[in-house]
C-alpha cells in the first residue's frame, strides 16, 4: 500500500545481528498483578517530586510524582491502591514506588472525547489534556530526548509505527485493534505540531496496510532504522528540523485511549525476551508490572535484567518492574565462565560484525547474547569500524577524541548531538571503549548547560 | 587444566588487588591473566551486549598472517647462508642454521620489547595492549639476518619508547613502532643495515664465502646497473620468478612476494587491513614507476627505466605495502585519506629508490613520511566531512 507521496528512507549503515529468543506472535493476557511498582530514578533528565506519601490510598490515574522543575509533566498512578513502600537509593533518589493494587478506590475520571471533538480543540486544549492525563511525558524531544516543553511548537513530531531493536513488540500485534486509539492519537499530535512525519518500516505491510492514509515515511534497513533520531537524519532538510518531538508508537495509542475514554491507560503490551527466559513471548498487562509477575520463573543466579531492549534498555534488577513506557524486559546471562586461550580459537559459535571469526563462514545463526564484556579495554587502535556502523553517519571516534580534549565545539561540529545512542558502535568496539556512554554523557552535560 | 590456571590467577590476583602490597603490578597480572583466560568482566552501560571481537583476536590475526613469511625467512636465512658457503642445500640442515639465527631474535625482539612495555604499564598504571606481540615479529622479518643481537636490542628499546610510549602507548603513537626501530638502525648502525655484505648470514669461523659470490640485493644491483636494467638484474641471477618466490638476499621475513600475498590475502579475507591502502600503494608505485620509464632516456640512471611488475617484486615493497602501511594506529582513518595515503607511499616508495641515490630501498622511509602526514590527510578529509553534514548545534 504505498503511496507516491510517500518519502523513502534508508539507514546507510546498518548491522544485523540475528538475536536468538524472538517473541511468539500472540499475545498472553497476564493476571493483573497484586502489586505495580514505578521507578522514578529511571527517567534522564528530572528531579522527581513526590505527590503522595507511604500509607496514601491513591487512585489509578493520579499524580504519583511530578518534575520538580516543570510541575506540570506528572506521573500517574496506573493502578488504584495503597502505597506501600517507597524506596530510595544513593543521594536520596527515588528508586521505587510500591503500590499494592486494590481495585475498590476508584479511578480518576477526565473529560472523553469523540475523533470529531478532538478535532475541534486547539493546542492548548490538547497540551493540558495531556498533561492533567499524564501522558505529556511521553512526548520527547531531540536531539537530547529530554521531555519535550509545551510552550515551544516543534518543528515537527515523529512517529514511527514500531521499534525494530532486537527485541520489541511487533508493532502489528500491538496495533491490531488500534485503529481508533492511534488515529485518535495521531489527530491529537497533529494539533501540537505543524508537521507529524509518521514512519513506517518497508517490512511491515499490515501496518502499511491499516494505516496508509496517515503514513509519511516509509524506513528500511535493520536496527536503529525506526529511533526517531535515525529517521530525523533521513528527512532533515535544514537545521531547523533538528529540535523535533518524538513519541514512542504504544504512547500514542496510549493518548488515543486517554482522550476517547477519559481514563488514564495503563494496559501496555510488552516482550518477555533474553536467553534465560523460557519462552520468549509478548504478554499484556499494566505498567509498572514486577518482573516476578511477569517472568513465569526467576532466573537468578548471574541473571542480567534490562527494562527495554538489549541496545538502548535500562540496567535493572531481578526486584525490577517495567516502569513508565518500558515495553520489554530481557534476561541475559553474565555468562563468567572462562575460555582458555580464547583469542586463539577459531570461534565457529562467535557471531561478529569482524570477519576474524571462523562463524563469518558459516551461514548466519542466530546467537545467545550475554552481558559479558568480551575483552579487555584498550586505547583506540584506529580499526575504523565505528563509522561504517553508526547509522547518523558520524565518525564516532573522532568524536569520542574531541570529547576526550574536552573540544566541544569540535564535537558539535562532528554531528554530536545527531547521535541516536543505538548503541552499535560501543557494541562492535574491539578496544571495548564505551563510545556510546561517552556521547550521551557529553549531551546529558550540554543539556544541563542550556536549561541554565 | 582450566581449573588449574583459574585458581592460580585467582590467588596471585589476591596480591595485586587494589590496596594490596604488589598493586602497582596489576597491569603486568592483567596482561598474562588476559592472555590466558578470557576475561569475566560484564557491561555496567548501554548497550549491553558486545561483540566478541577483541583487539587480541584483531592481533593475533596480524601475528597468523605473518608466519608464512616467518617460516620461509627462517628457511632462506639458512638457504642463503649455505648457497654462499657452498655447503649442501639439503633442507633440515639448512632450516637448522636459519633457526638457530632467527629464534634468538625474536626472543631479543620479543623479550626486550614487552619488557618496556610491562615497566611503562607498570609506572603509568594502564593495560599492557596487544600492539607490540605484532611489532615485534615486524621487527624481526624486516631486519638483516647478519644484525648483531646487541643492536636488535637497542633498537627495539628504541621503537617502543621513543616511537610508541613517549607519545602514550599503543594507539597514541604517530609512527610504526617498528619501522620506528629499522629506521633507528639504519641510521644509527649504517655498516650493519646496509650495503652487500649484511644480507647473508655466515656461521662464524664455519664458512667462507665461496668465489662469485655477492650477497648484493636486487635493488643494489639495480641502482649500479649500466645499460638495461633489467639484463644487469637477470645477469645477476634476479629473475622475475625468483623475486617473486624469493629465494634471494634480503632481510629475513620479506623477501618473497609470493607469501606477502599469501598474508595480504589472509588479512583482507578477515578484514583486519585495509584495502584501500593496499591498493592505493600499488597504483601509486605503477603510476609514478611508468611515468619515470616515459620519461628515461639514454642519458638518465638506467634505474629509471625500470618496468613497474620489476618495483613490486622488488625489495620489500609487497611487505611494507601488507603489513606496515596498512597499521591502523599510524595510517589515517577515514576512507578518502587512506587512499591518498596509500598512493603516496607507492609514489615516495618510487622516488627514493630511483632518484635518491643514497638509499637503494624507499618502503620504510616513504611510509615514515606518510605516518607523519597521515593526522593532516584526516584533518582535511574531516573538514570535508562536517561541512557535508546538516550543522546540529545549541
Amino acid at each position: 500500500m504505498t503511496t507516491s507521496i510517500c518519502k523513502e528512507i534508508e539507514v546507510p549503515n546498518h548491522y544485523s545481528l540475528a538475536l536468538a529468543g524472538i517473541p511468539s506472535d500472540g499475545i498472553r493476557d497476564l493476571d493483573p498483578p497484586k502489586q505495580c511498582v514505578l521507578c522514578p530514578s529511571a527517567i534522564p533528565f528530572s528531579k522527581p517530586k513526590l505527590a503522595v506519601k507511604e500509607g496514601d490510598a491513591v487512585q489509578k490515574g493520579a499524580v504519583l510524582f511530578y518534575d520538580k522543575a516543570r510541575p506540570t509533566i506528572r506521573y500517574m498512578a496506573p493502578v488504584s491502591g495503597y502505597v506501600s513502600a517507597i524506596e530510595y537509593g544513593p543521594r536520596r533518589v527515588i528508586d521505587a514506588i510500591r503500590i499494592d493494587v486494590n481495585d475498590s478506590l476508584g479511578v480518576v475520571e477526565n473529560p472523553a472525547h469523540t475523533e470529531a471533538s478532538i478535532q475541534e480543540l486547539d493546542r492548548d486544549m490538547i497540551v493540558s489534556l495531556l498533561e492533567t492525563g499524564g501522558l505529556w511525558r511521553t512526548l520527547k524531544a531531540l536531539p537530547f530526548r529530554a521531555i519535550a516543553s509545551s510552550s515551544v511548537v516543534p518543528p515537527s513530531i515523529i512517529v514511527a509505527l514500531g521499534d525494530n531493536e532486537p527485541h520489541s513488540p511487533s508493532a502489528s500485534s500491538v496495533l491490531a485493534g488500534r485503529d481508533a486509539e492511534i488515529r485518535a492519537g495521531i489527530l491529537a499530535l497533529k494539533k501540537l505540531a505543524p508537521t507529524v512525519h509518521v514512519v513506517a518500516h518497508r517490512s511491515d505491510t499490515s501496518t502499511q496496510h491499516m494505516l496508509s492514509d496517515l503514513i509519511t515515511v516509509h524506513a528500511d534497513g535493520d536496527f536503529p532504522s525506526l529511533d526517531p533520531g535515525v529517521i530525523l537524519h533521513g528527512i532533515k532538510q535544514t537545521s531547523d528540523d533538528n529540535s523535533a518531538w518524538y513519541v514512542q508508537y504504544q504512547d500514542v495509542i496510549r493518548m488515543g485511549q486517554l482522550l476517547l475514554t477519559g481514563e488514564y491507560p495503563s494496559e501496555i503490551v510488552a516482550v518477555i525476551s533474553g536467553p534465560l527466559v523460557k519462552k520468549p513471548e509478548h504478554i499484556r498487562t499494566i505498567e509498572g508490572v514486577p518482573y516476578k509477575h511477569a517472568l513465569a520463573q526467576l532466573p537468578s543466579a548471574n541473571a542480567r535484567y534490562l527494562s527495554g531492549g538489549v541496545y538502548t534498555g535500562r540496567l535493572s534488577t531481578r526486584e525490577g518492574s517495567l516502569s513508565y513506557s518500558e515495553y520489554a524486559v530481557h534476561v541475559l546471562s553474565e555468562r563468567y565462565e572462562r575460555e582458555l586461550l580464547h583469542f586463539f580459537m577459531p570461534g565457529a559459535q562467535k557471531p561478529s560484525y569482524f570477519r576474524t571469526f571462523v562463524s563469518a563462514l558459516l551461514p548466519k545463526k542466530q546467537s545467545e547474547a550475554s552481558a559479558n564484556l568480551n575483552g579487555g579495554v584498550r586505547a583506540c587502535i584506529a580499526c575504523s569500524a565505528c563509522p561504517d556502523v553508526c547509522p547518523v553517519g558520524i565518525l564516532p571516534q573522532f568524536l569520542a577524541k574531541a570529547l576526550y580534549n574536552n573540544d566541544i565545539e569540535g564535537a558539535l561540529d562532528l554531528g554530536l548531538l545527531d547521535c541516536a545512542e543505538c548503541g552499535l558502535c560501543s557494541h562492535i568496539c574491539p578496544s571495548k571503549i564505551e563510545l556510546t556512554a561517552i556521547f550521551k554523557e557529553a549531551k546529558q552535560r550540554l543539556y544541563k548547560e542550556s536549561m541554565v | 587444566m582450566k581449573k588449574y590456571i583459574e585458581s592460580l590467577f585467582h590467588s596471585l590476583e589476591q596480591h595485586v588487588k587494589p590496596g594490596k602490597k604488589y598493586s602497582k603490578l596489576y597491569p603486568l597480572f592483567e596482561a598474562f591473566e588476559s592472555f590466558a583466560l578470557s576475561v569475566r568482566t560484564v557491561t555496567q552501560k548501554a548497550p549491553f551486549i558486545r561483540d566478541f571481537i577483541d583487539t587480541k583476536r584483531y592481533m593475533n590475526l596480524v601475528i597468523l598472517s605473518m608466519l608464512p613469511c616467518l617460516i620461509f625467512g627462517i628457511f632462506n636465512v639458512g638457504y642463503q647462508s649455505h648457497l654462499a658457503a657452498g655447503l649442501p642445500l639439503d633442507i633440515v640442515s639448512i632450516m637448522i642454521v636459519g633457526i638457530m639465527r632467527v629464534i634468538p631474535l625474536l626472543i631479543i625482539s620479543y623479550g626486550v620489547g614487552l619488557g618496556w612495555e610491562f615497566l611503562s604499564a607498570i609506572i603509568r598504571g594502564h593495560e599492557v595492549s596487544e600492539g607490540y606481540l605484532v611489532s615485534a615479529m615486524l621487527i624481526v622479518l624486516t631486519l638483516p639476518p647478519t644484525i648483531p643481537l646487541w643492536q636488535a636490542a637497542v633498537g627495539v628499546t628504541f621503537g617502543v619508547i621513543v616511537g610508541k610510549e613517549v607519545f602514550g602507548g599503543s594507539g597514541r603513537n604517530f609512527l610504526n613502532p617498528a619501522l620506528t626501530t629499522r629506521a633507528f638502525l639504519f641510521f644509527s648502525f649504517p655498516a650493519q643495515l646496509s650495503g652487500d655484505t649484511v644480507w647473508t648470514y655466515l656461521m662464524v669461523g664455519k664458512d667462507q664465502l665461496i668465489d662469485g659470490y655477492s650477497g648484493a640485493t636486487a635493488l643494489a644491483v639495480a641502482a649500479s646497473a649500466t645499460g638495461s636494467v633489467t639484463d644487469a638484474l637477470v645477469t645477476s641471477g634476479f629473475t622475475l620468478a625468483q623475486l617473486f618466490f624469493g629465494l634471494v638476499p634480503g632481510s629475513i621475513g620479506e623477501t618473497s612476494t609470493l607469501l606477502v600475498l599469501v598474508g595480504a590475502a589472509f588479512l583482507l579475507l578477515t578484514g583486519v587491513a585495509s584495502w584501500r591502502t593496499m591498493l592505493g600503494s600499488v597504483i601509486g608505485l605503477v603510476t609514478m614507476s611508468s611515468l619515470l620509464v616515459v620519461f628515461s632516456t639514454e642519458t638518465t640512471v638506467p634505474f629509471l627505466s625500470l618496468p613497474p611488475h620489476w618495483h613490486m617484486v622488488m625489495g620489500s615493497f609487497a611487505f611494507g605495502t601488507v603489513y606496515m602501511a596498512t597499521d591502523p594506529v599510524s595510517s589515517p582513518s577515514l576512507h578518502a585519506s587512506k587512499w591518498i595515503y596509500g598512493i603516496m607511499i607507492g609514489v615516495l616508495t618510487v622516488i627514493i629508490r630511483c632518484i635518491n641515490p643514497a638509499y637503494p630501498e624507499g618502503v620504510m622511509l616513504a611510509i615514515l613520511l606518510m605516518n607523519v602526514f597521515a593526522p593532516a590527510l584526516d584533518h582535511i578529509f574531516l573538514q570535508r566531512h562536517i561541512k557535508g553534514r546538516i550543522p546540529n548545534v545549541i
